[in-house]
């Protein structure tokens, strides 16, 4: 328990240096209008993070994701036009929520059913659903409803409703997650699939529910990239990486099992703060590209240090296993 | 036998010492030699742009810090000609004042230690601030760009400050960078808006903060002069239907292939879809490949379009000196004359001095200047607004595409990746491309 705080406290910890660093040199920095755009920015990949914890959890991934939010915002440039007006706008942002559970469905069933590693799947899922953005808008066109992104964008002083909003989502995740039968078996599984289907879990419908989650939680990440670019853009997506990054930063094991959604939440506010903060700066933004890839192996060793540790001295203390001795283990 | 050994070791030593000692010195020469080919000293100043020898001056007139006149031979080098420039006489003033400013004097060693950061000071104390934010900057039109904006910036006494900021593709950073120099509360922007329409809502932003946004390079953004103050360019359709009119004249009837930059900029679709439209039925566009502008796959894409139409008749891209690397050594691999109908957006040195070293008759390149001086204009559009003036929202230069074998691109002693209408002082361009 107190090795699942390590990631938090991390991530507050360098959001809290980096941010009064930035305040000491630029003024502008904690300015509202700055603010605001920083929370706003950081929209998309907060709710996509939301999603990749939920895949990373049964021990897969979603690459797809990034496509996916573009998708979404070419939907919306057909489906929520500025020509549509008050309750029509809602099957408009049904569709929306569509696309993420087809594509969501289609992930779960490459990797449950044809049995294909989620890696596998979901680049081939990205490459379809690239395409099909570039052929319904071969450049950004088709304006989106201004008052469906005005709403998304509405905030209290510099603060987002959608800010609030997810970090509730976030909490109440991470409480289903440790203090709810659903939430164990959600680890159950990401930890060993085997051996929780002969405990009684149903393995199969976790994952798939798990792939699907985080599909309509990437649908909705494009809500607010829709926000950000009002238009129909085929080429917006490129979260996927970042979003696996934020999981990992905030706790999540690569292994499955293990994952924290206020951890990723965390780590998802710091990668959009490091975007922010370098032009402040003047600084090129391959330094972003850089520290993203520095913190990620550094988290890995950090979080991943004490099962190293204890793993080491166990092979000093003993000789190594035989290798049938192992396979038994791991089959029995 | 351990004596042996020892002095064995010793003489290894001693090799590995003399190795170590000969990488250092390599590295201190090459540093040396770097050093002194990107070193800002004694570069002097001179005029911020090509002004030629004659003196003859185009336009008159003046207004809001502004000379509405231009040295004949910088519009000559920029344009092809002197007489192409915008026909109205609002955009013409602008056109000719951004272009005019060419005459002033700017400090060359100021100017490279601009290019070489993302940030600098003119030391003038001016309490302007003006930032060329773009979504993608590492090819060498774009840097060129980047050096014309600075020569151009550094003509105004009351800019203090130059920022330059690229988000190396990638739409969010370049909507992030947009928002970092609004907050910033720069004076003035001027973009490549290479996401389109995506970039209206920090368009938006900037002009509601007072703070003028200008594109060049016809990067074409909805709403000019209503969401931003204007965009500087060349009718990126009308290229296109001019590289038809080539083609129709050229070729009787076959294949031809387009290649462009990102997939869905505006400009590549721009000039594609229009040069399509115009093109006679038996002309056939059989690939339209983007390129992302990144040369490295050029030759890919060339070899790739080759393999499948070895009697390709004609090719339209943007940018012609990757087409004198990646697609000549496409055409080498391929075992395939390398002749043609090949349409320029740009006119970079390199491909004018291959066509020359290759005098086949049957090579037919015809291209239309790069426009980096546009972005001058474009941030003299800015100045201006910032003086009070109403900015027209289109400035457009007509075409009129040149023919290599008439006029040549290859220029003796210029850089070969370097375009041979930009306006950036020889002395600094040998600098940048030593």
């Amino acid at each position: 328990m107190r090795r699942g705080w390590l990631p938090l406290a991390l991530m507050t910890g360098l959001i809290v240096a980096l941010g009064a660093y930035t305040q000491a040199h630029h003024s502008e920095f904690l300015g509202k209008l700055n603010l605001n755009g920083l929370l706003l920015e950081a929209m998309p990949l907060l709710i996509v993070s939301l999603g990749q914890v939920c895949a990373l959890l049964v021990g897969g991934f979603d690459v797809s994701v990034a496509a996916l939010m573009t998708i979404c915002v070419v939907t919306a440039s057909f489906t929520l036009t500025p020509t549509i007006s008050g309750i029509a706008l809602i099957p408009g942002a049904l569709a929306l929520v569509g696309v993420g559970l087809a594509t969501g469905a289609f992930n779960a069933f490459l990797i449950r059913v044809l049995k294909l590693p989620s890696i596998v799947a979901t680049l081939g899922t990205l490459s379809v659903l690239e395409g099909a953005s570039l052929a319904l808008r071969a450049y950004p066109t088709g304006p989106i409803n201004t008052d469906v992104t005005n709403v998304l964008d509405s905030s209290v002083s510099f603060v987002p409703y959608a800010f609030i909003g997810v970090v509730v989502l976030a909490l109440a995740a991470d409480f289903w997650l440790y203090r709810t039968r659903g939430g164990l078996a959600l680890r159950a599984v990401g930890l060993d699939a085997t051996s929780s289907r002969r405990l009684g879990m149903s393995a199969g419908r976790i994952i798939f529910l798990a792939f699907v989650a985080c599909s309509v939680l990437a649908s909705i990440a494009g809500f607010y990239l829709a926000a950000e670019v009002q238009v129909g853009s085929p080429i917006i997506g490129n979260q996927a990486l970042e979003s696996i990054a934020a999981a990992v930063l905030g706790g999540a094991s690569l292994a499955g099992g293990k994952g924290s959604f206020v951890g990723a939440l965390l780590a998802a506010f710091f990668l959009t703060e490091i975007d922010n903060v370098l032009p402040l700066f003047q600084q090129p933004t391959e330094y972003a590209d850089m520290t993203i890839g520095i913190l990620i192996l550094l988290a890995l060793v950090l979080y991943q240090a004490p099962e190293l540790i204890t793993r080491i001295r166990n092979a000093r203390r003993r000789p190594a296993p035989l290798p049938a001795t192992t396979g038994e283990a791991r089959t029995g | 036998m351990h004596g042996g050994n020892e002095s064995h070791m010793r003489r290894r030593r001693g090799r590995y010492v003399a190795l170590v000692v000969l990488i250092a010195s390599a590295l201190a020469a090459v540093a040396v030699a770097q050093g002194a080919a990107w070193g800002t000293a004694g570069l002097g100043s001179g005029p911020s742009g090509f002004v030629g020898n004659s003196g003859k001056l185009v336009g008159k007139g003046h207004g809001f810090g502004e000379t509405y006149k231009a040295p004949a031979a910088t519009l000559s080098h920029a344009l092809f000609s002197a007489k192409l420039i915008p026909a109205a006489k609002q955009p013409r003033n602008v056109a000719l004042a951004g272009l005019g400013r060419s005459t002033k004097k700017v400090n060359y060693g100021l100017a490279l230690k601009c290019w070489k950061n993302n940030v600098c000071k003119t030391g003038t104390g001016g309490k302007l601030t003006v930032a060329y934010v773009e979504g993608f900057g590492e090819n060498v039109f774009r840097q060129m760009s980047k050096m014309e904006f600075i020569l151009q910036a550094l003509t105004y006494p009351q800019v203090g400050k130059i920022i330059y900021m690229s988000a190396h593709s990638d739409l969010n950073q370049a909507i992030a960078d947009f928002k970092s120099v609004i907050a910033q509360k720069v004076s003035a922007i001027v973009t490549y808006p290479d996401f389109g329409d995506a970039m209206i809502p920090v368009f938006q932003q900037a002009k509601k903060a007072g703070i003028p946004v200008s594109t060049y390079a016809w990067g074409y953004v909805t709403g000019p002069g209503k969401n931003y103050t204007t965009v500087v360019g060349e009718d990126t359709c009308k290229l296109g239907k001019a590289f038809a009119k080539v083609d129709n004249k050229l070729i009787s009837s076959g294949d031809v292939a387009f290649m462009g930059g990102f997939p869905g900029n505006p400009l590549s679709s721009s000039w594609q879809k229009c040069e399509q439209n115009a093109l006679k039925p038996s002309i056939h566009v059989v690939a339209n490949d983007p390129t992302n502008w990144d040369p490295s796959k050029v030759q890919g894409i060339v070899a790739g379009i080759l393999t499948k139409y070895p009697n390709l008749k004609g090719l339209s891209y943007e940018d012609s000196a990757f087409m004198a690397q990646g697609g000549y050594a496409a055409y080498k691999a391929a075992g395939i004359k390398y002749q043609g109908v090949f349409t320029y957006r740009t006119d970079e040195a390199a491909l004018g001095c291959l066509a020359k070293k290759l005098k086949n008759p049957k090579l037919k390149i015809y291209y239309y200047t790069s426009g980096n001086p546009q972005i001058r204009v474009a941030l003299t559009a800015d100045m201006m607004q910032l003086k009070g003036a109403k900015i027209p929202p289109t400035i457009v230069f007509p075409i009129k595409l040149q023919q290599q074998s008439k006029r040549s691109m290859c220029i003796k002693g210029y850089p070969q990746q370097a375009s041979a209408s930009s306006l950036i002082p020889l002395k600094l361009l040998h600098r940048m491309y030593p």
